[in-house]
């Protein structure tokens, strides 16, 4: 019996009860649509939070401060997180080429949340002052106007550069180059515009380290610093010298832990490739439990239709039929019914991915791995439950089947 | 006896054997079928024709005895021989005629065919079609045929795999006296084409057509006599 001959005699079964065969299969169609709709969600969320990652930087090695609790005298840990910061005198240490040569630049950065103004307009932005190095090692990319530069830096030039969402909030329309903005009560003026990248980037003001320092926080500390290595192989190594040296400036102890933590692009990157996967993994599972109630749907209609054929198995028997005969006649029915819905649900999930996409504004990928997995999927369902009807239907007895009515 | 095709030796078949409720439905039948028979098993319900019918076309076995076709003992053979041998060697045609509905007349006629590996198939079938004269309903559904023709379509099924015996279980039971006469005329013809052909009925009339009639009561042949 070739293959041909049982997609034909399944096919023909199949259309014979077309209604009832259409919502079978619609288990398996919503089914299958919902993974692929949530793959494509969850991929596409993936993506985009990578791409925020690597707008961080590459072959970087970041070092922030973090509270640490000690006891029960101690300051509460969020008070410790806004207070902690980093010496500036770390920044001279890693400079030094001869300790550090794997550095290739250094940047630091100072943050706090201010009222920033232009004429009525007013928001809550967090400003960052910054080492003009970091526009570089953030790989910022610029949208209008220039950047501020060392020299800016040096003479703690009141200069501010915006992010794109910033920049829309304060001017809307209007043309921020050149137009002079009031951050906690000091005016800066704007002298560029950064493109859109993630929102973390967009929503900030960035200002040179030292005006910041001097007009706005008062403090010599930072709150970040970045070091770029110059190769990708070095990173690791720089991440346990920064590391050594810390613990070194801090006087911390063997087996304790410091008020700081270093990492770098890779493991940012790694943390949110897994934190995303687990997220995609999640919603294609809660998909997954509406394909094992589409496939009992399945069996439930395959075992309806051994029944209602008895006489026609009784027959096939009769003429010749094997026991694997009818075993794969009915499993290629289950397959097929399983399949067709799969290819639908396929169908629907891209169309329904893309229309989320679309409404919310995410980032959408459809994998050729996910639609793969979706066919697959469908065909090891029809499979699995279609097994026991057409077990049932093969261990028939040709006579009591030919009898029956 | 050189040209026997079926020797049946001292078939027992015995249902809910060592139970309370064990049933006899044949008690030793000894039995020899030549090449070109044309026989009738008759006997009432409850007889054990329906029984020996089954073990002589294989969809049964019995519980003991010696079931020889051409030499070869059917009753040691297992499922998928047997299906095997159903499909070689046996061409059924029932009372209820037993068409696939959603099927045409020649797939219908090739049903045997996908199960066997079998040469021009579609020729085969043609052929048979001719031979009981309906190579020109070769696409009509069973719904659109009458009941004679139905069974005639039923009757090519039967034929298209040239099988040692055909099977015939009160193939008119559901058809008019006129439709009957027609069908049992072709089972002659097919006869005297050279087949071997098995027909259980309990119908006189119908059993007149055979050249044999074996009776059959309560397990066991109790007359077996030649009639033409």
């Amino acid at each position: 019996m070739s293959i041909r001959e049982l997609v034909k005699i399944s096919w023909f079964s199949i259309r014979a009860n077309k209604v009832r065969a259409v919502l079978t299969t619609l288990g398996i169609v919503i089914g299958i649509g919902a993974v692929i709709a949530m793959l494509s969600v969850g991929q596409g969320a993936q993506q985009v939070i990578l791409e925020q990652v690597e707008g961080l930087g590459a072959n970087t090695v970041s070092i922030i401060p973090v509270a640490n609790f000690r006891g029960p005298q101690s300051r509460s840990t969020f008070q410790q997180l806004l207070v902690n910061r980093l010496d500036k005198r770390l920044l001279e240490t890693f400079a030094n080429e001869v300790r550090f040569p794997e550095v290739e630049q250094i940047g630091a950065e100072l943050s706090n949340s201010y009222e920033v103004s232009y004429r009525s307009e007013a928001a809550f932005l967090t400003v960052y002052g910054v080492s003009a190095s970091l526009f570089d090692i953030r790989e910022a990319e610029l949208d209008r106007g220039q950047l501020f530069d060392a020299n800016d830096e040096a003479r703690q030039a009141k200069v501010a550069v915006l992010g794109s969402q910033a920049a829309q909030r304060l001017f809307n329309l209007d043309d921020p180059i050149g137009k002079v903005i009031n951050i906690n009560g000091i005016k800066f003026t704007v002298v560029a515009i950064l493109k859109p990248k993630s929102a973390g980037v967009d929503n900030r003001v960035d200002i040179p380290l030292t005006a910041m320092s001097s007009y706005l926080t008062g403090s010599r500390d930072v709150s970040q610093i970045v070091l770029r290595a110059k190769d990708e192989s070095v990173v690791d190594t720089l991440a346990t010298k920064v590391e050594d040296e810390l613990r070194d400036f801090y006087h911390v102890a063997e087996g304790k832990q410091g008020d700081f933590t270093v990492f770098t692009s890779q493991d940012i990157q790694e943390l949110a490739s897994t934190v995303t996967s687990i997220f995609t993994t999640l919603l294609a599972s809660i998909a997954g439990i509406s394909l094992i109630v589409g496939g009992i749907g399945i069996m439930n209609i395959m075992l309806v239709s051994v029944t209602e054929r008895t006489k026609e198995i009784g027959l096939r028997k009769a003429v010749g039929a094997k026991q694997s005969a009818i075993l794969g006649q009915f499993l290629m029915e289950s397959v097929l019914l399983t399949l067709i819905g799969g290819i639908i649900g396929i169908v629907l999930g891209v169309g329904l991915g893309l229309l989320v996409g679309a409404v919310g504004g995410f980032t959408i990928i459809i994998s050729l791995q996910s639609i793969a997995l979706a066919t697959s999927v469908s065909v090891a369902i029809g499979l699995v439950f279609g097994f026991y009807p057409a077990y049932r239907a093969a261990q028939l007895n040709p006579i009591e089947a030919l009898r029956y009515e | 006896m050189p040209n026997a095709l079926i020797s049946l030796q001292n078939i027992t078949k015995v249902y809910n054997r060592d139970a309370d409720n064990e049933y006899r439905a044949l008690k030793g039948v000894d039995l020899t079928i030549d090449e070109g028979e044309f026989v009738a098993i008759m006997g009432p319900s409850g007889s054990g024709k329906t029984t020996l019918m089954n073990i002589l076309g294989a969809l049964d076995t019995p519980t003991s005895g010696k079931y020889l076709l051409r030499g070869q003992n059917v009753g040691d053979l297992h499922p998928n021989e047997l299906a095997e041998f159903r499909n070689k060697q046996v061409g059924f045609v029932f009372q209820q005629f037993n068409l696939l509905p959603r099927f045409n007349v020649l797939d219908n006629v090739l049903l045997p065919t996908i199960y066997g590996q079998v040469s021009d198939a579609e020729e085969k079938a043609k052929l048979v079609l001719a031979k009981v004269g309906l190579e020109h309903k070769m696409n009509s559904r069973p719904n659109q045929l009458s009941g004679g023709q139905v069974q005639r379509v039923a009757i090519a099924r039967a034929l298209i795999m040239s099988p040692a015996i055909i099977m015939a279980d009160e193939p008119t039971g559901n058809l008019d006296s006129k439709t009957a006469t027609e069908i049992m005329a072709l089972f002659e013809q097919l006869n005297f084409e050279g087949n071997t052909i098995i027909l259980v009925t309990h119908d006189e009339e119908v059993a007149d057509y055979a050249k044999r009639t074996i009776k059959v009561r309560d397990g066991e042949v109790i007359n077996s006599r030649k009639q033409k």
